[in-house]
């Protein structure tokens, strides 16, 4: 966790191009100059990229606005995208975003999934 | 550092006030504080209310900054009859209601933040003039002031 409460894990597997970045705790506009920069760097030889907010305890409208350039930029690769989130307040902010289908979020019911 | 420093007055009745400064280190000031006097019914309305209060604190900083305004941002956390957290900027106001309204197309990078704060805290109040701003965000069913 760096000072401001978030921390990325990384994760690509180079043969079937995924790549993979979890967000855990605050993910909010004090952070989201880190995450744009880590996902900037693996966005140019990916297929597929999921990004994984289940341990997430904020998302903020700046980091939907992160999101949403991260989805530019993976449009411009041909590279798809799907944002995997489990608690109801992460799902009520993608909803009312308007970034569900946009940003290809997909809602995962598990108990056992997404606590920290 | 004193950008980081906020002045807690004496607490007085059954309210206290915090001088935020203008700079987006209050939001983390802000969450903390509340996340310190706050018994929060579950984890889920923690975050829903911290959210909430990220976007007010947010717009409030970015507003003062636009202005070039010295004056703080306050927060006022109140615990009498019932608990609520306000926080005032002393910006040009806004309207409200189309504020609130999320972008039509989903590309947008912004302009989400009321409508976000608005869900996650339903009973969220917003009083602006001309002279400034006050939300209040009221507590009820998601924790309380202890």
């Amino acid at each position: 966790m760096n000072p401001s409460g978030m921390r990325l894990e990384l994760g690509v597997e180079r043969s079937s191009s995924r790549g993979d970045i979890g967000v855990v705790g605050e993910f909010d506009r004090l952070n989201i100059e880190h995450f744009d920069r880590v996902s900037a760097g693996l966005t140019s030889v990916l297929r597929e990229f999921v990004v994984d907010l289940r341990r997430t305890t904020i998302i903020d409208s700046a980091a939907l606005g992160s999101l949403v350039r991260l989805r530019h930029a993976l449009d411009d690769v041909n590279c798809s995208m799907t944002v995997i989130v489990s608690k109801p307040f992460q799902e009520t902010v993608m909803r009312v975003g308007g970034l569900f289908d946009y940003l290809g979020v997909v809602v995962d019911n598990d108990p056992n999934t997404g606590t920290s | 550092m004193s950008e980081v420093s906020a002045r807690v007055d004496a607490p007085t009745g059954c309210c206290f006030t915090m001088a935020l400064p203008n700079s987006l280190v209050s939001i983390a000031v802000a969450r903390s504080v509340v996340r310190r006097v706050t018994t929060f019914a579950s984890d889920d309305a923690q975050s829903s209310f911290l959210i909430a209060l990220t976007e007010v604190v947010g717009n409030a900083v970015d507003e003062h900054v636009r202005l070039g305004s010295v004056d703080p941002v306050t927060m006022t956390v109140s615990y009498d009859d019932s608990d609520t957290v306000s926080v005032s900027d002393c910006g040009q106001g806004y309207d409200a209601e189309p504020a609130s309204v999320v972008p039509s197309n989903p590309s947008q990078e912004s302009g989400r933040g009321l409508a976000i704060a608005r869900s996650m805290v339903p009973e969220m109040a917003i009083e602006s003039t001309g002279s400034g701003t006050t939300v209040t965000l009221p507590l009820v069913g998601l924790g309380i002031v202890r």
